[in-house]
This record gives structure tokens, sequence and C-alpha cells, in this order.
């Protein structure tokens, strides 16, 4: 049975060959008709058999034993079908890789090469497996043919992978390691950088010196120049017209578009980037920044490369445990980015700082492109340890006590292009001299430093190379409004007397104050001194002046006498949800609130009513003798916060039998009037009271009612 | 009970042994295989790119943020539209308005008049980018700006559209990007936080922020943004309690970190070791804050350049002096927060005051980051969270009108590392209610910035409960025509 199916294999192998020779003879003639297209493709599936099998029956004849001895039967026997099972794979293979080769989207050129390694190697493998049976099968001759065969298998592979995935496949990831330059914006060319580049990767694995498929190369610009079979490969200025641009815009079944279907096509922006080039092209020479800025392919460098761009050194990478232990709480050492390997290092503390830090980043002084010393104490003899890092690229010295000593022993540092000044002490004429010996310095910043104006403008007519950071020119500064003045007391309400603290935040402002409401002036009115108490309720207005700059807004701050508080206070009516503010504490406890308190974000002390009336109750463990009731409220006439309508405020020593000792009724607000914080205040004939009630109505404008606020009570 | 504790840690250690011998592992091989020689930290994400260090050479090394809280009205500041004027008190037309969701406030309103600016614009700088004379140190600095008229987001209430701006997502609990930075590329000084956050509000109408807003999320808690606020102790709980001195602050850290490194030892949870780096970091903050903090050695030229209103704390000109002086010290991330710019009505006039709240020391920043030649290397910021619509909310009279809340369109403005400068980017309608021209989504802008850093924002990944996180989610593109 078995010995039946090698008989029918054998016979099926010779069949093969005969067909695979007519195929070969008449390919070219060969039309496939569509249903038979599906067994071509069946060519990459196929192929893996033959080149297992084969390449396992060299190796088993290669390495099995070479006597026809018994006990090697079994194992030739198997050797042997192995070798008819790759060969008749191998026809099969052959016979769908000639079916696919005519589908459209190959050229015959392309895949000659491997068709006939193809059709060798399966001849080879089946004339192997004839002789083998024959006495040529013990010849010494034949111990050769694994060798040969294992040589057709692999370049056939090779050939048709190459066919598949592209030239180069296999090694493109060591051949294209070549590091890649990026060349700075300013000297990078059309063609050179852009176009060519583009040109190698997609078009000139066809279109080179040596295959100059379609008669065109583009290896050199002449070349590019004189074009292929066609004709001329473009005119510059027109697009509708130039071949290029034709063959690439064509749809990619066509058979003339370009890159041919199969390869790996142009993207949309390489496609722009040819059509510009066409379009705009003077000369091969043709550079960047001689373009418009806002040009579109300018635009569009400058964007496409910003993100490669790197610096123009690569180090080899710090040890791991050094950088470990650089970095301490008073030292970083940080990574500039994950590609160059260049370091930046940055001291804090100078409690902390000691020379012997510089000493250790010798260590990185290979890596090191940027130091900041600013505010270490660092001195001059420490700059020798900083001249050592000969790739710092930037040094920070602000506000450290450098000397134009120090300065000079900088100058080693070839590649130093940015270094901060600001803050030292260095005389003009030292840095006039000094700077001079730096070769790479960009930029020096010097704000901040005893430099009067003029000096650094000759700084920087000596240095025109250099950008100078001069900092903030108080000069051209204008005459600015100083802020009002503020009140530091952390209560306005006081018992018997305060002493009032205002302050202004500039130093060197004068504040005058007047206590009778007028706007203070600049001469008149009395100067605020740290001596000044008020025993009384007084609103007091201030104003800050100083030369050089505007006088201030007005600033009036409220100081209010409250003689008694309550033992209870009861709330008999409910606050509005979002003006709860401290309860019924909120109306002894000394805290006043501030304006824009209609917002609940911050509504803080004032407490609210706008629906009913505020009814606040109070009780004395012992008789008081009163005299004035008063209260301060918010009115921001814009947002409806009005004074309260009238209030009234009820007395007595018996809790059922109040009497009404006074009524404030404050002064309706001009319609636009801006917000501000009133105190409101009765007086009446002095009473003796355990009770006292106190129902402030809010204000009702026909049937609007408005919003009531209230902070504080003063009872004296 | 005992036999559970025992379970508990059996499981623990088996379940911490096998993601770690996962994680070591496998990270060390692909740490090995893509970057040899790389000097890695102690965690490293899944591609192999160990946080701490940017992916390519950065452009900008650290972020200002100066976040107008409330969303500013680009039709009163950066955003020109005369056609608006011409059109005020007409409705605005459905074709412009199309399917567009409106808020609550708005949405049973029985007309939407459109409303014009009722201030003026002129042109400024090389890119003759229109600023509303409500802003006129900003327009002076014109050259140094890259405004993007065509920002849009996905939320049309604050704190959504807050929490995506800041975290990439609208739900919170996100890592924000403060934090992402810390993480992405580590801190720069180790005597104070990597992302720092600082508040200030104006006298309109405000909306809250909260701390969440500045969480480290999933991501190791030494990447929380840390509040600094006004006043005396401006690192609450930094300074040692009276009778305590220095030395003994030390011997007490150094005591209680044996300690949690005991607990360490026996529970394994990373947030112990967060906990002790955070100790020794606040103690190492105690110099360098008043340091940083002291505005008092300010020359009298910086008052003048950020205005008077920089001395006094808490005010957004003092914040930005302050942003200057921490990000100078190599803090990664400022954050800046102004409130009171949610104008739904009374616009005309609070609008004018919160602009003359931040113009000037906004402004200031800029030109002293450059005259310091650190805007080379620094990131500024500015804008909201969303729009305002073109139509007006409430009454419309002669000189006041609101505006309501409006994703689909606003503008902000960058400066700085890796920005080009002078020019403006995208485009809004006549109407400035849709985006006309190169729509730039949060996700975009997220991915922009990282890409300012050095870090590609498809590879700044954290895996947590089995999903790799990213601050762009699963979108985002770099916007490249803003870069340099």
């Amino acid at each position: 049975m078995k010995y039946r199916l090698t008989v029918i294999a054998e016979q099926l192998l010779l069949v093969l060959n005969l067909f695979t020779v007519f195929l070969l003879l008449f390919s070219e003639k060969l039309e496939l008709p569509y249903w038979m297209q599906p067994a071509g493709r069946m060519h990459p599936m196929m192929l893996h058999f033959p080149i297992t099998l084969l390449l396992l029956w060299a190796v088993m004849h290669f390495f099995g034993e070479k006597e026809q001895n018994q006990p090697q039967k079994g194992f030739n026997h198997i050797k042997q079908l192995i070798l008819l099972a790759g060969t008749l794979t191998a026809g099969i293979t052959v016979v769908a890789g000639i079916f696919l080769s005519r589908e459209s989207s190959y050229t015959s050129e392309e895949i000659s090469w491997h068709k006939w390694t193809g059709a060798i190697l399966f001849f080879l493998s089946g004339m192997i497996y004839a002789t083998g049976k024959t006495k040529w099968g013990l010849h010494r001759m034949y111990q050769f043919t694994p060798v040969l065969l294992a040589s057709a298998v692999i370049m056939t592979g090779h050939l048709g992978g190459e066919i598949t995935h592209g030239d180069q496949y296999v090694l493109n990831p060591i051949l294209s390691r070549k590091p890649v330059e990026q060349v700075p914006f300013d000297s990078m060319q059309v063609y050179n950088d852009l176009v060519k580049p583009l040109l190698e990767k997609k078009c000139m694995s066809c279109h080179n010196q040596q295959k100059m498929k379609g008669e065109l190369s583009l290896a050199d610009t002449l070349a590019i120049m004189k074009g292929g079979k066609t004709g001329e490969l473009f005119i510059p200025g027109e697009t509708a017209t130039s071949l290029l641009l034709q063959r690439i815009h064509l749809p990619i079944e066509d058979e003339h578009h370009m890159p041919p279907q199969g390869k790996i096509q142009l993207s949309a922006e390489e496609l722009s980037l040819l059509e510009w080039w066409v379009k705009n092209h003077t000369s091969f020479k043709q550079r960047l920044n001689t373009l418009p800025s806002d040009d579109s392919l300018v635009v569009w460098v400058k964007s496409r490369f910003n993100q490669t761009e790197v610096p123009g050194y690569k180090f080899r990478p710090a040890e791991a445990a050094i950088l470990a232990q650089l970095n301490t709480s008073y030292c970083s050492v940080l990574p500039s980015d994950r590609e160059t390997n260049a370091l930046e290092a940055r001291l804090f503390n100078q409690e902390t700082y000691a020379a012997k830090q510089l000493e250790d980043l010798k260590e990185i002084s290979e890596q090191l492109v940027s130091l900041s010393l600013s505010k270490m104490p660092v001195k001059d003899d420490d700059l020798k340890k900083v001249a050592i890092f000969n790739n710092l690229r930037r040094l920070d010295l602000s506000f450290t006590t450098v000397s134009t000593k120090g300065l000079r022993e900088l100058t080693k540092l070839e590649h130093l292009e940015k270094l901060s000044l600001a803050g030292t002490p260095l005389p003009f004429q030292g840095m006039l001299d000094v700077l001079r010996e730096f070769k790479q310095l960009k930029t020096v910043g010097i704000w901040n430093t005893s430099l009067t104006a003029t000096e650094m403008k000759q700084l920087e007519q000596a240095y025109p190379g250099i950008r100078f950071l001069k900092g903030f020119d108080p000069e051209q500064a204008e005459m600015l409004k100083l802020n009002p003045p503020q009140l530091k007391n952390k209560s306005q309400v006081f018992k018997d007397s305060i002493k009032v603290e205002l302050r202004h935040p500039i130093k060197g402002t004068t504040i005058r104050y007047t206590i009778n409401g007028k706007e203070p002036d600049s001469t008149g009115s009395p100067e605020f001194e740290s001596n000044l108490v008020f025993k009384g309720t007084t609103v007091i207005t201030t104003k800050a002046f100083k030369s050089g700059w505007y006088a201030s807004d007005i600033a009036s701050f409220g100081l209010y006498k409250n003689s008694f508080i309550p033992d209870s206070v009861n709330i008999e009516t409910p606050l509005n949800a979002v003006h709860q503010a401290e309860g019924a504490a909120t109306f002894f406890n000394g805290m006043l609130g501030s304006l824009g308190a209609n917002n609940p974000a911050w509504a803080n002390f004032w407490a609210g009513v706008r629906k009913n009336e505020m009814t606040v109750s109070c009780f004395f463990n012992q008789p008081v003798w009163i005299s004035s009731f008063g209260l301060r409220f918010m009115i921001e006439e814009s947002t409806g916060i009005f004074p309260p309508g009238v209030v009234e405020i009820w007395g007595g020593k018996d809790k059922d039998k109040l009497k009404l000792l006074g009524k404030i009724k404050p002064s309706t607000p001009q319609k636009g009037s801006a917000p501000s914080m009133e105190y409101g205040e009765s007086q009446f004939k002095k009473t003796e009271i355990l009770y006292l009630k106190i129902i402030a109505h809010p204000h009702v404008n026909k049937k609007d009612r408005h919003l009531l606020l209230v902070d504080e009570f003063f009872l004296n | 009970m005992e036999k559970e504790v025992i379970e508990h840690g059996f499981s623990m250690n088996r379940r911490r042994f096998f993601t770690g011998v996962g994680m070591g592992i496998g990270s060390m091989a692909l740490g090995s295989l893509l970057m040899p020689d790389l000097f890695s930290g102690s965690g490293s994400t899944e591609t192999g790119l160990a946080p701490g260090i940017p992916h390519f050479a950065p452009k900008a090394k650290r972020v200002i943020y100066l976040f107008q809280n409330g969303a500013p009205a680009q039709q009163e500041l950066f955003d020109y539209k005369p056609l608006l004027r011409e059109m005020t008190g007409k409705e605005i037309p459905a074709s412009v308005r199309g399917m567009q969701r409106l808020t609550g406030m708005t949405a049973y309103q029985s007309s939407l008049p459109l409303v014009g600016s009722f201030v003026d614009f002129k042109q400024y700088g090389q890119s003759r980018a229109w600023i509303s004379d409500l802003m006129p140190y900003t327009a002076k600095i014109a050259d140094d700006l890259c405004f993007i008229q065509s920002m849009y987001t996905e939320a049309i209430n604050h704190d959504p559209a807050l929490t995506f701006l800041q975290s990439g997502a609208q739900q919170g609990n996100r890592p924000s990007m403060g934090a992402w930075l810390s993480y992405g590329l580590g801190s720069e000084n180790k005597n104070l936080p990597a992302f720092t956050v600082l508040l200030s509000r104006g006298i309109g109408n405000g909306q809250g922020v909260y701390s969440k807003l500045w969480t480290n999320g999933f991501l190791d808690s030494v990447h929380q943004g840390v509040q600094f606020s006004k006043g005396e102790d401006p690192v609450l709980y930094l300074k040692d309690a009276e009778g305590l001195s220095r030395g003994e602050r030390r011997d007490m850290l150094d005591k209680l970190a044996e300690l949690n490194d005991l607990s360490y030892q026996e529970f394994g949870d990373p947030e112990i070791a967060s906990r002790i780096k955070q100790y020794e970091m606040a103690y190492r903050m105690q110099t360098a804050v008043p340091d940083v903090m002291d505005l008092s050695k300010e020359p009298d030229s910086i008052v003048n350049l950020y205005g008077p209103d920089c001395l006094v704390p808490g005010t957004f000109a003092a914040n930005c002096l302050l942003a200057r002086k921490l990000s100078e010290s190599g803090v990664r991330f400022v954050q800046l927060y102004h409130q009171g710019w949610d104008q739904h009505g009374n616009l005309p006039f609070e609008i004018a005051k919160q602009a003359k709240d931040v113009d000037q020391a906004s402004a200031a920043l800029v030109t002293d980051l450059k005259q310091r030649g650190l805007l080379d290397e620094t990131l500024v910021i500015w804008g909201g969270e969303f729009g305002r619509t073109s139509y007006t909310q409430g009454k419309l009279s002669m000189d006041n009108y609101g505006r309501d809340h409006h994703p689909r369109c606003f503008s902000i403005w960058m400066a700085g590392g890796g920005v080009k400068p002078g020019i403006v980017h995208g485009e809004t309608d006549e109407f400035g209610y849709n985006i006309a021209k190169d729509p730039v989504h949060v996700h975009d802008f997220h991915a922009t910035v990282l890409h300012m850093l050095g870090l590609n924002h498809e590879q700044l990944i954290f895996k947590h409960q089995g999903r790799r996180y990213r601050l762009t989610d699963v979108s985002g593109k770099v916007v490249n025509n803003i870069l340099v």
C-alpha cells in the first residue's frame, strides 16, 4: 500500500517536471484564467514545505550514516520519502509561482532570477531523488548533493523574499543605521536634504545607474535633468505637464504608476514635497532659508523636523551608580533627554553648599552640559573645579560673589554658550575684558548688577555677537498708581480703645488720613504714625503717597466700638440658605465681611435674609445700661443687595414687656452707586436691659424684596 | 480571626510577589532591550520608558499655568467679532446655534439676542492679533504670545470643564496635569514640591476651586500639588511648633522614619515609603520655602513691572511674582487659579475689574522670565475652562449684559518654551460661536503641552486597576503649527 503511494508520487513528479518545462518555455505567452489565480496565490504558502523538507533531507543526508547497512535501512527509507515529498512540493510551488508571476503586478525582470533558480532547484532535487535510487547514490560525489541543494534552497528563498519585502530587507536594519545628521535649518538645501533622501528611499532601487529602468537614473543631478525613455523628468514650474508628477499621480492600478504597485508607495507628504519641488525648483543648490518664512515648504520643514532636532553632541552614558550617588537632596543631576546622554546639574541650599560637591561632579565632567550654582556661596577657587567640565554649554552664576579672577578661570570652557552673571558684584571693566576670552558665548545675563544703562550699552557694542539679558529697564516703566493702604488689625471691633495698624506694602510710602470722611490730600491731612489710637467708633479714610507714583485710591476702614457682648444670642427667623454665616455667633464675633458677598463662594461673615425679617434676640445674665445700637450692612445696588428698610430696637428687663428703644432707617442707595459697606446707628436714652430684640426688615420696593446682609452688631 | 490575618498576609504577599516578578523582570528586560544604558529610577512604565526623563529633547522644562477660573468671555478679551456689535439685539441665527445644548440658565430664555463687546479692540504685534482695550499690558507683549482662538471642550459646566482641562477627564480622580509632569519629568529641586498651586480671586462672580483639581489621582502621592497660601504660613503646618528646635525636629523625623520603615517592612504599602519621603521634603522645605516666599528683596523695578499689588499677599500679581520665583527654583508646574470670571450678568463692570487684576501681572511674568533668559525653558499658559456665549444671558440693556457658558470655542494664549511666538492659531466664525479653522480639543492641548516638555503623550502611561491611563486618554494630537 505504502509502496503504491510512492509510485503514484513518483509518477506525479514526472508529470510535474514536464509541465514545468512547458510552463517555463511558454510562460511569457500564458494568459491565466481568473479562476486559476488562487492556485498561483498558493505559492507563498506552499513554498514553506520544500524549504523545510529539502533542508531537512540535506541535514539528514549530510550527517546520517553513509553505509547502506541493515539498521540504517529504515532511516534511509524515511530520508528518501522526505526528499520525494520535498521535491513534489517544490514542483507544486514552482508551478504556483509561475501562475502568480502572470498577475499584472510583477515585472518580468524582477522575478526572473527567482523563477529560474526555483526551477533549477526543482529539477536538481528531482535528479538527486532519481539518482539516489541507483548506484550513483553511493558515489563519492553524491555526498556533496546536500550542500548543493541547501544552497539552492537558500538562494531561491532569499531572492523570493526580496520580491515581497524589498531589496536588502534582511540587512536593512544594519545597513540603514548610518547616523542621520540633522542639518540645521539655515544650511538645509531643498534637493540635497529633502528631495534626494526621498528619491533614494522610494525610487532609486530601480532608477539607478545600474538598473536604469525606463532608461532613467536618478543617481545624480545631470542624470535627473536628462530624464528617461519617455522624455524629460520634469520642467520646473510646469506642474501640469511634468512627467514625474504625472506618473506619481496616476491611479495605482495604472501600469505607468510610480512607484509600481507592490512597491512602497509615496506618502501624502512626499507627494506634496515633489509637487513643490517641480513647481519651485530653481537650482539643485536652492536653500530653504532663502524662501519666505510663510512658504508652505518652510512651514512644513520647521514643524516636521522639529521633533527630531537633536543637539550637536552625544556622549557616552554616565554610570547609573554614579548618578544615583550624585543625586542628593541638595544636588540634582538630571539627563537632559533620552538621546544625547547629556546631564544637567543644579545645586540647592546655600547652607549645605560645599566645594566638594563640585569635585564630586568630576565623575560626569564629560556629560555635564549645564550647571547652575545660582545663589551658592561659590569662591573663585571653586570655579577652577568648574573649568574642567569642558562640555559645559550653560552656566548659571547668578547671585554669587564671582569676581573677575574667577570669571577668567571659566574662559577655559570653550563650548560655553550661556552664562548668567546676574546679581553678581562683577565690575564693568572686568566683564568688558574677560568676556573677550570666551569663544562660543552667545548669551550673558547681566541684570541686577551694578552696571549702569550706559555700561550695558557699551558691552553690547563691544560684543555684537552676544545677547545680553539686561533685565527690566525701570526707565521704561510708566508711572503707576499706588495701591491703597491696608489695615492690619486682627479685628476692627474693640471694647475700650484700638491702636490703628495701617500698612503699605511698598517701602517708603506715606499714608495720610482723615476721620471726617473727606479725601486726604498730600499736604494738609495728617500723616499716619504708629501711635494712632481711637477710643470711639471711627471711620478712617486713608490714601498712600510716594514720589514717582500716582497717589493711591482712598481706602476707608471702620473701627467699631462694642462695649457689651450678650450672654446668649438667638436667631428667631430663618436666614438665607447661602447666607448662614456663623449663625447666631455672627453678630458679636468681631469678624467683618468684605464686598462681593452675593457670591456663595465667599459669603463668609454675612448673615442674610430676603423673604422674612431678621429677628435676633439677646439675653444678658446681669443687667446692662445701653444708650446706642449700631449694625453694619452691605450695599450692592447692581446685584440687589440693599440696606435694611427699617431696623427696630426693642429692649427691657422683662422678656414679655419690651419697649421700642429706637429705629434705624438708612437711605435707599442711588441707582448705579458703587458697592459699599455702611454703618447704621440709633442713639437713645440710657436704658437698663436684660433682654434685647433686633428686628431688621429687608428693603421692599413695590413687589421686589431685596437682600439684606449684616455682619456685626454694636452695643454701647 | 488570626487565621484571616494570616491569610490576608499570605495573599498580599503572593499578589505582590507576582506583580513584582512580572513588572520587575519584564521591565528590566524591556528596558535593557530598548535602552541598555538608560539611567532608570525605581519605577518604569510598560513601554519601558522609565518616568523621570523626557522622551526627547524638551523645549520647555517648566510650566506656569495662569488659570482664569470661571471662564473669561473671549468676546471681550481676545476674539474680536465686529459683526456682533452690528447685530446686537438680533436673535442668534438658528443655523449658527445648530443643535447646541444650552445650560439650564439660558435654555428657557424666550429669546437669545446677540450682543457685541462693550469694549474696543486694536491690532498689535507682527501677528496683528486683535486685543481688547481691557488688556493694555498683554497687548504690549503680543509678539511673545501665541493665541489659540479655537480651543474647545466637552463640558458645559464649571466643575467638569475645569476637571477636564486639568486632568483630561470630567469625572475627577485622574491625576492633574502637574502631577503627570511631576511623574513624567521628576523633580528638579528636591527642596520644593514639583507641583505647586496658588489661589487668588477677583471681585467678579466666582466659582470654587477644590483640592481635587491638583490631585495625584492614582499616581504616587509625591506627585500631588501643594497649595501655597497667602499670609504668614504659606505652606500649612510647615513651621516647627514653638519651642521645637531644628535639631529636635531632625531627631523626631529620624525616629519617625524608623517606625514608618518598620511598618513598610511589614505591610509593603508603597504609600508608606512616599510618606517618609514627604516628611523629608517638608523638612527641607522649611528652609527653602521662606527663601522663595520672601518678596522683600525684590527690587523696585520688579514692583513697577508687576504692579504694586505684587507685594500684597494673595493677589494675582503677588502669585505671578511667586510663580516666577518658584519656577526659577525648579518647580516643574506652578498652577495659579484666579477666581471671578463667571460673568452671567453685570459683565461689563465685572470683566473690567477682572482684567485689571490680571493683565499687568500676566504680561509682567512673561517679560520678567524673558529678561532672565528663562522664557526659553518655561511655558506660560493663560486661559479658562471654556468660553462664553455670543448671546446675552438675562436682560440686554444699553450698558449691561451677561454671557452664559459656551464650550464650543474659547481663546487662550501661551508663551515661552516651545511655542511659536507672535502668532494666532485657529479662527472662530463671524459670530464667535463655532470654530471655523484649526480646532484644538483639550486633549490636543494636553498632547501639545506634553510635547513641548519632551514627553510623548502616548507613552506617558500609568497602569492602574488593569487599564493603562494617559493624560490624553485615548486621543489627542500634537498641534504642530504652534511649535517653534
